[in-house]
């Protein structure tokens, strides 16, 4: 067994012992929504703590409820993707939904522009967003398939390739479009927590991430046994193949939902299953509730940080905040990894 | 629980053909033969793990792959040759796994009673990883016992392997209890000798064929030994009459 496939497997810990640490994620994860409640940020910049004054109390809402829509959606999504890939590497966008979003959106900023859109700045790319990502899944399901089901190196591989794809046709759009629709399009790509969204779409998204959540916690204990590796799974009366194809598609859905949202925001899905695998162990039961929990600390948090942060360019993407704090975080929980394993 | 007419080809070789035979309730049967004989293939297509390209196995006169995955699971427990040492669960965990279909109170009890059968008392609440290869060995069986519901049926793909000599008297003697309260016990092993004084039925493969099967004094006769093995036996007699059967050396 290497350093990598340590750090998704060692150190049980019972599921009683993971109750206060549950209990702390949810404090904080609490905290944090109230923080991004009350944090102002004056125009001229100046940061400080009020209750918002009725009309802009609508706004920080549906903030917050779009930070715990992805939040949630990237920590369920990363933690089935390490559980199902059995890959502590395993994000969100592995399934290469990012890139399928990515390319959907820059289809139709080309189409927009083709089309003489003046507007087009302000058009809700959500949906071309959903229509990507949601291709780009469907692709990869069903090029990594082996006996009818999901393998989870073909999934790894068909997923990078179909990104890479992706990828390459995100360039050769941007290629053919003017500046400012390529401007917009890498504005799209840094990620952003919306102000405004239609209650319907808050809505919409916000069921698709419960019944993501709910679907994984019920097969919590199919994930349990699937730890065992597949044939014992199969031999504890366990559907592998089925378990993996419907937990892979709430998982690409899940993601896809929150790349439509906020778009890209990267080692979010990465970091929560880590953080929440530290806490309260490999246990899906806890583990699962935990990584939603991690991964709406992160997003929230992140979104009060950035309140805060002004380089002379305007409050900075989201994206680029959990890009730029979650890496160190991440090598410095894979140097502890690495050291627990040595003592 | 009865294999008929079984035939698993994998890339173009057969690994098991024309395989019938039939394993009885109540009764500890061994699954003898060389390397590479078709024994661990025959084991996991009647856990259900390989659907086989022709034939069936049936139990109480139902093809297995008409169950639903749960009964399976249920009436059929496997202990597999090779299991994962990396398993992130204490004991406990681990062997309830196995009891989770059978839910609430016989649940509980059916893992009490296996960690206790299998001696694990003192390790129910260690990492499973953290344990050697013989005590992991000894989880994985407490697991299937306590899957399995009596009547059922426990398949052991050489479950003494790891075991030292007090461990294998302990689980030998568990295993004849089970099969004592009506379960099928089914286990491959390469002790012929500790075939012959265990089991109350033998099957001999060779090359993914059933050479014989029956009361292991006849099946494990030495020259049928020396054909299938290709190496030459030597029966010795205890003091209680029963056989048994060593390699001979040169």
């Amino acid at each position: 067994m290497n350093m990598i496939e340590a750090s998704i497997t060692t150190r049980p810990v019972r599921p009683r012992r993971s109750i206060v640490p549950l209990l702390g994620l949810v404090i904080v994860a609490a905290g944090l929504c109230v923080l991004r409640y009350a944090i102002d940020r004056s125009p001229e910049g100046e940061v400080g703590l009020s209750w918002p004054a009725s009309e802009w109390a609508s706004f920080r809402i549906t903030a917050i409820m779009a930070c715990l829509i992805v939040g949630a959606g990237l920590g369920i999504a990363g933690a089935l993707m390490q559980s199902l890939l059995r890959n502590p590497l395993a994000s969100p966008y592995l399934l290469g939904v990012s890139s399928g979003a990515g390319l959907g959106v820059m289809a139709a900023m080309a189409i927009a522009a083709a089309g003489g859109l003046a507007s087009a700045a302000t058009i809700d790319w959500s949906l071309p967003a959903m229509i990507g990502a949601t291709g780009a899944l469907f692709v990869v399901l069903a090029l990594g398939r082996r006996n009818g089901w999901p393998d989870p190196i073909t999934v790894l591989l068909a997923g990078v390739v179909v990104a890479t794809i992706c990828a390459g046709g995100m360039m050769l759009l941007q290629h053919m479009v003017p500046m400012d629709v390529r401007g917009r399009f890498l504005t799209w790509m840094m990620g952003s927590i919306p102000e405004i969204m239609s209650r319907t779409q808050l809505l919409i998204a916000g069921v698709a991430v419960l019944i993501g959540i709910g679907c994984s916690l019920y097969m919590g204990h199919w994930l349990n046994a699937s730890l065992l590796g597949d044939d014992e799974a199969q031999s504890l009366g366990v559907p592998v193949g089925m378990m993996r194809l419907v937990l892979l598609v709430l998982a690409g859905m899940t993601t896809a939902v929150t790349v439509a949202i906020a778009g890209p925001i990267g080692f979010v899905g990465l970091i929560a299953p880590h953080v929440a695998r530290r806490l309260v162990g490999p246990n899906h039961h806890v583990f699962l509730p935990a990584s939603v929990l991690a991964g709406i600390i992160i997003v929230v948090g992140a979104d009060v940080a950035r309140q805060a942060i002004d380089l002379g360019t305007g409050r900075l993407p989201i994206g680029v905040l959990t890009i730029l704090a979650g890496g160190p975080i991440f090598l410095w929980l894979l140097r502890r990894e690495v050291h627990a394993d040595a003592s | 629980m009865r294999v008929e007419a079984i035939k698993v080809v994998r890339s173009g070789r057969v690994i098991l053909d024309d395989v019938t035979v039939e394993a009885q309730a109540g009764r500890v049967t061994g699954v003898l033969g060389p390397n590479a004989a078709g024994k661990t293939t025959l084991l996991r297509t009647m856990v259900g793990l390989i659907k086989p390209d022709a034939g069936s196995i049936r139990l109480d006169g139902r093809s297995i792959s008409n169950m639903r995955a749960m009964e399976r699971a249920r009436r059929i427990g496997l202990v597999p040759q090779r299991f994962r040492s990396d398993v992130p669960f204490v004991v406990h965990e681990v062997v309830s796994m196995g009891a989770r279909q059978r839910g609430g109170m016989e649940s509980n009890a059916a893992v009490e009673q296996a960690i206790d059968a299998c001696q694990l008392s003192e390790q129910a609440n260690r990492p499973f990883a953290n344990l050697s290869v013989g005590q992991q060995q000894r989880v994985v069986i407490a697991r299937a016992l306590a899957q399995v519901s009596s009547p059922g049926v426990l398949i052991l793909d050489e479950p003494l392997a790891a075991l030292d000599l007090k461990y294998a008297a302990t689980i030998l003697s568990l295993l004849k209890a089970r099969a004592a309260c009506g379960d099928t016990v089914i286990m491959s092993l390469h002790d012929l000798g500790l075939a012959s004084s265990i089991c109350d039925e033998a099957w001999l493969l060779d090359q993914g064929r059933l050479v014989a099967a029956g009361d292991p004094s006849q099946v494990l006769a030495e020259d049928q030994l020396e054909t299938v093995y290709g190496a030459k036996f030597e029966r010795l007699q205890r003091s209680d009459g029963s056989d048994w059967i060593i390699p001979k050396t040169t």
